[in-house]
């Protein structure tokens, strides 16, 4: 053995639990696996399931919500999520998100719940600063907070009526049950011994840790199945029904906070307002162009936007982007020529010209977006000509 | 020459940190690492197996259980894989970069080759030993082991010789 391998075989290996490699160690090892009852029975033996079932549902909320901000592309329907919260009176859990390709993190903080239809996000930066958005559902808002800036924006959103993937993925996960969980033994987490439970869905790997001793709901972690494809996400220090102060979720800012009012929260505000505000950010970040297909534009910008770095907050315009891009895809979900239209070939800056149009059915209005993004109420004969 | 359930339990407690080692190699989970062995001496104990190098027979059986686990559960839901070396046991900054160096460069070899190098470094055994183990001719395992460490050595080592 040359000097070279003398040095790596000087480095210092990862040792096994203290137990491992003792005579009673491996005899009592070996009698738990004669005696180890069937995966059925195991599970039906702990007393989580509902408790699982909880979390799971919100958890996948929250997961929606930082994929979203993190991933502009996701089409993710805001209000739709919240509404769907049922599962507990409030939750709180700390979550960490790190980069899957390299394990960097690339978000932190806080997220509490408190049903119906409340949520706060909390996003943490190392140096103690903080972003913030709540959700309130019932009152139809959307509070971001830029805590450094002083500037808060607040959004309206209306409750869709469409089923969407974001749905359909947290009904998909509040049905997790004892059949469909896969117990993948123990580990030490800290000084806790905790039982892994894997659940899959289409496209991620969820661990569901468990305290050993008391039965209680520990850590989660999520993985898609890709390990290149985004981010993993763990949550840990979980309270299901703590006693959360109800202004944690008021969607009035801070007194001192410069407020955003890009789109009138007392007027009319159609998913047309919406996409307008999409466009301008679009614009902004593709050298003033605009999109050559609607349907696509959020994930072009996607892929030109910034990537979230370690330890940055996102700017208020990243706060605000996922509720727009969700408007979108809520709009281009629908027939295209009959609800809307939009028109790649008018890209001209002019306040004259119609780029997009959406039919307001249920007012049995058309809104027209223009060059300018400005949003006008328009008479059907207004529309361009194909 | 049969294996006394004696000797497999001397094995177990003698070679506990190699076989921990080798089956994290291969799993990326302390947990699963511990399961592989204790699954391994599970199927060995009791039915005395016969094998001329009951060492070699331990390590391959726990390899097996290893490459088992990692199959039927193909993720197991950590963030990250574990990786063999301590991350919490560094001394001075030149050992932490030469660690680091080391567990990223491991990452670029192949998989035949890192094990390879794990076994014969960390597992304490000979290239026999580790052809048994993969049933595979030793020219094969001496290959790897050295096309391993060539490829570390050119990244880690400078002209003079020293690291």
């Amino acid at each position: 053995m040359d000097l070279f391998e003398q040095r790596l075989k000087s480095l210092r290996l990862r040792r096994p639990t203290a137990e491992f490699g003792e005579p009673a160690t491996l005899m009592s090892r070996i009698k738990s696996i004669h005696a180890q009852p069937g995966l059925l029975e195991r599970i039906k033996q702990m007393s989580w399931k509902s408790k699982v079932a909880a979390i799971m549902g919100m958890a996948a909320s929250v997961l929606m919500a930082y994929v979203v901000l993190t991933n502009a592309g996701n089409s993710v329907a805001f209000a739709q999520v919240v509404e769907k919260i049922r599962a507990a009176h409030t939750l709180s859990y700390d979550w960490i998100s790190k980069r899957a390709s390299d394990g960097k993190i690339v978000g932190q903080g806080r997220n509490l719940y408190q049903v119906p239809g409340k949520v706060r996000i909390q996003i943490k930066a190392r140096n103690g600063q903080q972003n913030y958005i709540v959700l309130d559902a019932n009152a139809g808002k959307v509070l971001m907070v830029d805590e450094k800036n002083k500037t808060a924006s607040i959004l309206p959103f209306k409750k869709s009526e469409e089923a969407d993937k974001a749905v359909q993925a947290i009904k998909r996960v509040q049905s997790l049950d004892e059949e469909q969980g896969f117990p993948i033994g123990t580990k030490k987490i800290g000084s806790v011994l905790a039982d892994g439970f894997q659940f899959e869905r289409d496209d991620q790997f969820i661990t569901v840790w468990v305290n050993s001793k008391t039965g209680e709901l520990f850590q989660v972690d999520l993985r898609e199945k890709d390990p290149a494809a985004g981010t993993t996400h763990t949550w840990t220090n979980i309270e299901l029904n703590p006693v959360l102060d109800a202004a944690l979720f008021s969607i009035d800012p801070a007194p001192g906070f410069k407020v955003d009012s890009a789109i009138p929260l007392d007027g009319v505000t159609t998913p047309a307002h919406l996409v307008a505000e999409f466009l301008k950010i679009y614009a902004k970040h593709m050298g003033g162009r605009l999109p050559e297909k609607l349907q696509d534009a959020a994930l072009t910008l996607r892929q030109k936007m910034p990537k979230p770095q370690p330890n940055q907050l996102p700017s208020a315009e990243m706060m605000k982007l996922p509720f727009y891009v969700a408007a979108v895809a809520s709009v281009t979900r629908r027939s295209q020529g009959t609800d809307w239209q939009y028109f790649a070939n008018r890209q001209k800056n002019d306040g004259n010209e119609m780029i997009f149009w959406f039919n307001d059915k249920h007012n049995d209005v058309y809104w027209g977006v223009f060059g300018d993004f400005h949003v006008a109420q328009v008479a059907p004969d207004q529309l361009p000509k194909e | 020459m049969q294996i006394s359930d004696g000797e497999l339990e001397t094995i177990y407690s003698q070679y506990r940190q190699q076989l921990f080692t080798c089956a994290l190699v291969i799993t990326g989970s302390s947990t699963l690492a511990e399961d592989a062995v204790h699954e391994a001496f599970c199927k060995l104990l009791g039915r005395r197996p016969e094998s001329l190098n009951p060492k070699a027979y331990v390590f391959q059986s726990v390899r097996n259980a290893a490459i088992d686990l990692v199959r039927r559960l193909p993720m197991v839901g950590l963030a990250e894989p574990e990786g063999i070396f301590d991350p919490g046991h560094i001394t001075t900054l030149e050992d932490a970069d030469f660690q680091q160096a080391v567990v990223e460069l491991m990452q670029q070899l192949s998989a035949d080759e890192r094990e390879t190098i794990v076994q014969h470094l960390y597992g304490d055994l000979t290239f026999r030993e580790i052809a048994t183990v993969r049933e595979l001719p030793l020219g094969t395992i001496v290959s790897w082991y050295r096309r391993g460490l060539e490829k570390l050595r050119r990244k880690l080592e400078v002209p003079d010789g020293s690291v």
